[in-house]
């Protein structure tokens, strides 16, 4: 305080001194705070670069908006800007392809394959239709088993979880029967001794060109009299042998007898007709649509997996449109009663695969898989039945 | 400039000449002066090459598609359209009957392959016929039948004909050698020289790309494409296909071999289920023809009016 009682002191003679230097500091000052009790404080900031008149109309719209969106511009921001570039990145190719694909699926280009005569092949059989006896009724089923490929086992414990009788009850094996799994043989009297019907897969048309070939070649081991339960036998082991020592190992399993019933599996066995499922076929890989089954080239039959929809070729690669998924797509423009439904196996990888009027049933049994079977009613009522395969990790990775 | 920048700058400088500084060539010097002399001597080597014996064995009249395909031995000039296609149906046939009577292993391949694929028959523009053989059925072609000939008989009896099994010596290399003798084998027509060729497969490598065939000129073949054949009927006779015959084809020809119906002049027919020329080809033909007997023609006249000329002076 001693400033001030200077100050004081000095009270006597202040007329004669000037005035305070803080009486001259301007008494405006206090403008240049801004009191937020003004109006002032909430206006936007001028901006000479917009038009006023647009400027009124932007407030207008914005004020409009409620605050609490407002507040998430940036989040919605960002969510938009995410949604573009996974339209420009993977949504918009993948529907273009989808769309693509559809218009390849609907025009058949103008060169297309198929427009030769299909090759005859001698000792195979293109199409062949099961005897209408064996169509399902009230009390008997139909029942399809894919790729059992030497799995007899398994192939007897499904017959006896459907509850399978023989005496109503008809069996369809469609292809790939033998080979890789432990029984072929076996697998094989089983169907002769239940009557199945049957169809080649490639594997039983591996192994049948390849006896033939013996038999040209005279190296073939005669049976005492033909006997027809006799096993195969071969008179010479080394000659020859193109990479077909195995098929040889396969085919010594087999008695003529047996060898005879895979003779009579035709590449396509035309079903018949079943209530609501229309007309059934079943072959061992797939069918190109469009086209006749006596026009069907067999390898193809035995063998695809995919159809390039440019040059309408099949494949047995996996990469490519999917013979099914082209199938069912012809199969909706079709009338009704020309449709066709088609049972077959082939595809381990893909797997069970229903489709509307596909029924892919390879479920990998002989690498530890499941055996399916397809069972088809009287009405047309499908059921799948699994049983799951002995050997933990497969019989074909020995 | 201080030190430091100047000391750069003339570093600079100098990496960008020795950048630019590329050699250039100068025939004083001794090194260069060798890599002439070499060139040289390359070019004189080649020369002497060409000199050589050539070590091809089988001789055609000419190169190209119209003499290619004849051998030179017992070819008498090129041979009309229909005569070609009659005497490559029977010239087929006789040699898978051969074939089959001597129980010998033998498939189609190639463009008659292509021609089997689309309806059991020749290609009707095929120049030659193609078969292959495995390499031990080549040996054995070699050592029993080599220049042997086979009589035949059409099987309604209307046509009796001679042919000549013709085996290359240089089947015992089994590379492509200087690809002189890319062709192992050859059945041929001993009335005009038209023939088929018969090539074998190896396996070239069997220890680092076992199961894998090929041919002198490197057409490659995976035994699984191969074995176990199909048998099947080529020209009204039994015939072998590979196994995998879709790919086989496609390999060598592309797809497009088996979707395209317009072809070298031929359209496919669906009805007929057979490879026709198209009109624009025959009426070619035609003119060709036509042209042809003109230009003849004109040369008897010519020759007529040359001879009057001299008779009368």
């Amino acid at each position: 305080m001693t400033y001030d009682d200077q100050h004081d002191d000095a009270g006597a003679d202040a007329q004669h001194r000037p005035q305070p230097r803080i009486e001259r500091i301007p008494d405006y000052r206090d403008d240049l705070d801004v009191s937020d009790e003004e109006d002032g404080f909430y206006a936007r900031d001028d901006d000479f670069l917009i038009p006023p008149k647009v400027q009124a109309a932007f407030t207008r719209t914005t004020d409009r908006i409620p605050r609490r969106i407002k507040r998430y511009a940036v989040v919605y921001l960002a969510v938009a800007f995410l949604a573009l570039v996974s339209w420009l990145a993977y949504f918009g190719p993948r529907r273009a392809a989808y769309w693509a694909e559809i218009s390849l699926m609907d025009h058949t280009p103008a060169k297309s394959y198929g427009s030769n005569v299909r090759p005859e092949f001698n000792g195979m059989i293109q199409v062949r239709d099961m005897d209408e006896q064996h169509l399902p009724t009230k009390h008997s089923r139909l029942v399809f088993v894919g790729d059992v490929h030497g799995c007899r086992e398994e192939l007897e414990h499904l017959l006896k979880k459907l509850d399978f009788d023989r005496k109503h009850d008809h069996l369809v094996l469609t292809g790939d029967m033998i080979a890789k799994g432990p029984d072929s043989a076996g697998v094989i009297k089983l169907a002769q001794k239940i009557n199945a019907s049957c169809v080649r897969g490639n594997w039983e048309d591996k192994l049948l060109l390849s006896l033939a070939d013996a038999e040209a070649r005279h190296i073939l081991q005669p049976g005492p009299n033909e006997d027809p339960t006799a096993t195969i036998d071969f008179l010479d082991e080394v000659s020859h042998s193109h990479g077909d020592y195995e098929l040889r190992k396969l085919a010594k399993e087999f008695t003529r007898k047996e060898i005879e019933y895979l003779h009579q599996c035709p590449v396509i066995l035309r079903v018949g007709s079943v209530p609501t499922l229309g007309n059934l076929v079943s072959v061992h890989a797939g069918l190109v649509p469009d086209k006749p089954l006596e026009h069907q080239d067999p390898f193809h039959v035995m063998n695809m997996r995919t159809i390039d929809l440019k040059t309408r070729i099949p494949s047995s690669k996996h990469a490519g449109t999917p013979w099914e998924k082209f199938w069912n797509h012809r199969q909706r423009k079709l009338k009704p009663e020309e449709r066709m439904t088609v049972v077959y196996g082939h595809n381990r990888k893909k797997g069970l695969n229903v489709r509307e009027f596909t029924y892919g049933l390879d479920t990998g049994c002989v690498s530890g898989g499941k055996l399916t079977a397809l069972v088809v009613d009287g009405h047309g009522g499908t059921e799948i039945v699994h049983v799951k395969c002995g050997k933990e990790g497969g019989y074909d990775e020995e | 400039m201080r030190l430091s920048t100047c000391a750069a700058a003339i570093t600079t400088a100098t990496l960008f000449a020795s950048c630019l500084a590329t050699p250039t060539p100068n025939p004083a010097d001794p090194i260069a002066r060798t890599i002439s002399d070499r060139i040289g001597r390359k070019k004189q080597q080649k020369g002497e090459k060409e000199k050589k014996p050539s070590t091809k064995y089988f001789h055609e009249p000419g190169g190209g598609n119209k003499l290619g395909h004849y051998d030179k031995r017992y070819y008498h000039g090129i041979v009309s359209d229909e005569e070609r296609q009659d005497t490559q149906s029977h010239m087929i046939r006789a040699y898978l009957n051969f074939f089959h009577e001597q129980e010998l292993d033998t498939w189609i391949a190639h463009g008659t392959l292509l021609g089997w694929w689309w309806n059991g028959q020749r290609l009707p523009w095929d120049y030659d016929l193609d078969t292959q053989v495995s390499d031990t059925t080549l040996h054995h072609l070699g050592e029993a039948h080599n220049q042997t000939r086979y009589a035949y008989n059409s099987s309604d009896g209307t046509v009796q004909r001679e042919y000549l099994i013709d085996v290359n010596p240089w089947i015992w290399e089994r590379e492509r050698g200087d690809g002189q003798n890319i062709i192992d084998a050859r059945w041929i027509d001993i009335r005009n020289g038209l023939f088929i060729d018969i090539t074998g497969l190896s396996e070239i490598h069997p220890d680092t790309h076992p199961g894998v065939w090929s041919c002198k000129n490197y057409h490659m073949y995976k035994t699984s494409e191969l074995y176990p054949m199909r048998e099947t009927m080529f020209e009204g006779v039994a015939a072998k296909v590979p196994y995998d015959y879709d790919k086989v084809l496609v390999d060598e020809y592309k797809v497009r071999a088996l979707i395209e119906t317009d072809f070298h002049g031929h359209r496919w027919d669906t009805e007929q289920r057979a490879w026709v020329k198209k009109p624009e080809t025959v009426e070619e033909e035609e003119q060709e023809r036509k042209k042809k007997e003109e230009e003849e023609k004109k040369k008897v006249a010519e020759e007529a009016r040359v001879n009057k000329s001299t008779r009368e002076s």
